[in-house]
């Protein structure tokens, strides 16, 4: 089994699920951000409709996590090719920053930006505040998303 | 760089003026009129304060007038302009509105009351087609609805449910020998529509036996015959249309006079704010007091002017040491364009510089560093341009449409340093994508490189921002903290760059080697100078010390801070990569017509997704560099606005 697997450059393979990994988690993770936000959000709109554009804004916010696990998943897809077992499992592992950081920090993102629509609801001008707190969470998904480029550079 | 200094200006003048005197104040609307306590001993005196009957009643005015407005922006069918400014008009126009306020008011009055008049008919109308509705069943009813018996005979109106058949009931009442008689007028999906005749001597058991079928009377408030009462409606729903279309056509006719209504609010608007003045003035039995803040360089020509159109007595200072006044930035175009994002944090206070100038330049090249792609810049600063040149716009419109524009130019210059024109599009359509335009180099092939790049842009950004501090001190003349706030962070901060320089990727290694053990042997002596310095305002030598130690912990934050600027190479790197993802995709139909067509498509949609979403991230991560990581080494922040006594009005502007 080991033989076959070595032989038969399953590296690739490895490689492809990581990238699956990385975008499926750092995706949904967004999803779940986004939609959070989104769903108090349109309860803000439904009030003053003037509000659209800071709500739009500040829910648009936790969706970079999304754009960081493609990222990452396109550029793993640009190294297959004949990979060995080490290169499949070093790319495997390189995946789960942005994946798994993603994930979390997407959720986690979602929840301070629907408590900054709050900020919005009350008083428009306090936007940029919310946006300033809410970023404070996107710092680590970037450093995610570093890491694991960094990471696939050396593969 | 430059916040406009200020001098205190004190004018007494004679009751008889003072209205005259507010509105040229308001005219030239460059004295912030400052609050005014009333000292005990004056109380006698002067008095403040306005009447608030006549607050509430211009406001009611303002309000009737707001609301005609709104409606008849609905049919005004002139063309609006995309960008919405205030329209310019003659101060003889002015004044005319101002004389026929009163007629302006009615006018919007009858407006308000044609608009309620086709909501009434509306309902109305709708009234009228719900009765329709309810008598439609029974419209081949030949007699008076509302009858309810003759002399002798019961007559009920109801529905039946459809499924049971007339035979059925036909025939057990002819076998139970009722008096009653059930004529079916009509039916729908659900019921048959009957009416019921039932001799008065034994109504009972019909009745009984009706129920038991499941019939239920129905009662109309109706008179005549259904079929002429449904005729009536119709028409009588006719003539309503009709006065709709009249008042509508009345309401159309009015909207040619939005332009009035609306330079009568601001007229209202105008008048208010003289009235509320009043709030922060002292006035007297023969004389009133204004106290408030006026620039420096408009000081002169303004009281020369105040002399010769009135008898009073004004004085001019310097505002003192520890005095604030309100702050007015002056800026060029640069600092301009970006003082709408300072502002969201906070107006910088009247001791301090005013960061704006500095700021605008890296807030623009992180946004380029962000969005990264020379054709988005060039669509940026196209885009710009037009609407700069050929729409008016207003202050805060103009100043973000500028803002883009200057970082669209960073966007185009880091797009071009990269080589991304909408991400590889040209190598793409030449069909050689391993072709490289980069004028410096492409991130997406070597991010380690770009990433050394961002960290040591971090670095200077947040040098500036000590150099600043220092400078603020220079200005408030506290020499010795310019220095020792300043220069030893600089020492610590690069001695501990230099020490980590070999973790850092992409620093070649005949630069680490010879940094390294410069910054190794100097860290100590850096540290020492911290721990010296930093705590010198705590009581005591331990004291000193302690908070000496603890300021150690501002390397951290710095590392943190550093650190955070990565996001100028992962959003860079994001805009890039999914830029050449569309390009791959529109490519993929071949040079065909169909693929050409496709590639067209998917590269309009593609490129304006990314574009939006990139260039909203790009604002919002710029914005967050200059908010976290630079103004806090820094900015003080808190100054009040310079808000003058002058024309505040929504729709127009009063032209001399």
């Amino acid at each position: 089994m080991l033989k076959y697997v070595l032989e038969n450059n399953l590296g690739d393979v490895l490689a492809i699920l990581g990238a699956a990994v990385c975008f499926l988690l750092a995706a949904s993770g967004s999803a779940k951000g986004v939609a959070m936000a989104g769903q108090v959000g349109s309860g803000v709109v439904a009030e003053d409709s003037s509000k659209f554009v800071p709500v739009m804004i500040l829910e648009a916010l936790p969706s970079t996590q999304g754009i960081y696990g493609f990222v990452v998943a396109f550029m793993i897809i640009g190294k297959l090719g004949g990979l060995n077992l080490s290169d499949g499992m070093s790319l495997m592992a390189a995946a789960l920053p942005a994946g798994i950081v993603g994930l979390i920090s997407a959720i986690f993102q979602g929840k301070v930006a629907a408590a900054s629509i709050g900020i919005v609801a009350k008083r428009s001008n306090d936007m940029v505040k919310g946006i300033v707190l809410t970023l404070m969470v996107e710092l680590f998904a970037i450093f995610g998303l570093l890491v694991s480029i960094l990471m696939i550079g050396k593969v | 760089m430059a916040i406009v200094d200020m001098q205190k200006i004190s004018i007494t003048g004679l009751f008889k003026d003072k209205k005259a005197m507010l509105t040229f104040l308001m005219k030239q609307g460059v004295v912030d009129i400052q609050d005014i306590p009333i000292e005990s001993e004056y109380e006698d005196v002067f008095s403040k304060g306005f009447d608030k009957s006549m607050e509430s009643g211009i406001e009611s005015d303002m309000s009737l007038l707001s609301k005609a407005i709104s409606i008849l922006e609905e049919y005004d069918k002139t063309k609006k302009p995309l960008f919405k400014v205030r329209r310019e008009i003659d101060r003889k126009y002015y004044d005319e509105i101002a004389k026929n306020d009163n007629k302006l008011i009615r006018l919007s009055e009858d407006i308000i009351k044609s608009e309620n008049s086709i909501k009434d008919f509306r309902s109305e109308i709708n009234k009228l087609e719900n009765d329709t509705l309810s008598l439609i069943p029974w419209a081949d009813l030949n007699m008076h609805i509302s009858m309810s018996h003759t002399d002798k005979v019961k007559i009920l109106l109801g529905i039946i449910p459809e499924f049971i058949k007339p035979q059925t009931y036909t025939q057990a009442i002819d076998e139970q020998g009722f008096l009653c008689q059930i004529q079916q007028v009509s039916k729908d999906r659900n019921n048959a529509y009957v009416v019921v005749y039932i001799h008065e001597s034994d109504a009972d058991k019909p009745l009984h036996y009706l129920k038991s079928i499941g019939f239920s009377n129905l009662e109309y408030n109706f008179e005549g015959i259904p079929h002429y009462i449904i005729e009536d409606n119709k028409r009588d729903i006719e003539k309503l249309r009709i006065k709709i279309d009249k008042a509508k056509e009345e309401l159309k006719e009015y909207a040619s006079k939005i332009n009035d209504l609306q330079a009568a609010y601001d007229y209202f608007a105008i008048k208010k704010g003289l009235l509320i003045v009043d709030d922060k003035i002292l006035s007297g039995k023969y004389s009133f007091i204004i106290d408030g803040w006026i620039p420096k360089e408009k000081a002169q020509v303004t009281v020369k002017k105040l002399d010769e159109l009135f008898l009073c007595d004004v004085t001019l200072r310097e505002p003192y040491d520890d005095e604030q006044f309100p702050v007015l930035l002056k800026n060029g175009f640069l600092g301009e364009a970006v003082s709408g994002v300072t502002e969201m944090f906070s107006l910088p206070n009247c001791r301090e510089a005013d960061p704006n100038p500095i700021t605008a330049v890296f807030f623009a090249l992180f946004f380029g560093m962000m969005l990264s792609d020379a054709g988005y810049g060039l669509v940026m600063v196209i885009a710009c341009s037009v609407v700069l040149v050929k729409f008016k716009l207003e202050f805060s419109t103009r100043r973000f449409i500028r803002l883009m524009l200057i970082s669209g130019i960073a966007t185009m210059v880091v797009g071009a340093l990269y080589g991304s024109w909408f991400g590889n599009f040209i190598p793409t359509i030449l069909s050689d994508t391993s072709m490289d335009i980069a004028l410096w180099f492409d991130p997406i092939k070597d991010p380690n490189r770009l990433l050394m790049w961002s960290l040591i842009l971090g670095i200077i950004h947040i040098f500036v921002g000590y150099g600043i501090k220092g400078y603020n001190d220079i200005k408030k003349k506290k020499y010795l903290d310019a220095v020792l706030d300043v220069l030893p962070w600089y020492f610590f901060f690069t001695t501990a760059c230099f020490m980590v320089s070999s973790y850092i990727p992409s620093v070649p290694a005949g630069i680490y080697e010879v940094l390294t053990p410069i910054g190794s042997k100097l860290f100590p002596f850096a540290a020492a100078s911290i721990l010296l310095t930093q705590g010198r305002h705590k009581k005591g030598i331990i004291g000193k010390l302690f908070g000496g130690v603890a300021s150690f912990y501002d390397l951290i934050s710095f590392m943190g801070d550093v650190l955070s600027y990565s996001r100028l190479l992962a959003m860079g790197l994001a805009t890039g990569v999914i830029a050449t993802i569309i390009n791959q995709m529109g490519s993929s139909g071949g040079f065909t017509i169909i693929g050409v067509i496709s590639f067209a498509l998917i590269f309009v949609v593609g490129h304006g997704f990314n574009f939006a979403i990139n260039a909203l991230g790009a604002y919002v991560h710029s914005s967050r560099l200059q908010y976290i990581e630079f103004f806090n080494k820094f900015f003080e922040g808190g100054g009040t606005a310079y808000s003058p006594l002058f024309e505040e009005t929504k729709y127009i502007k009063i032209k001399e």
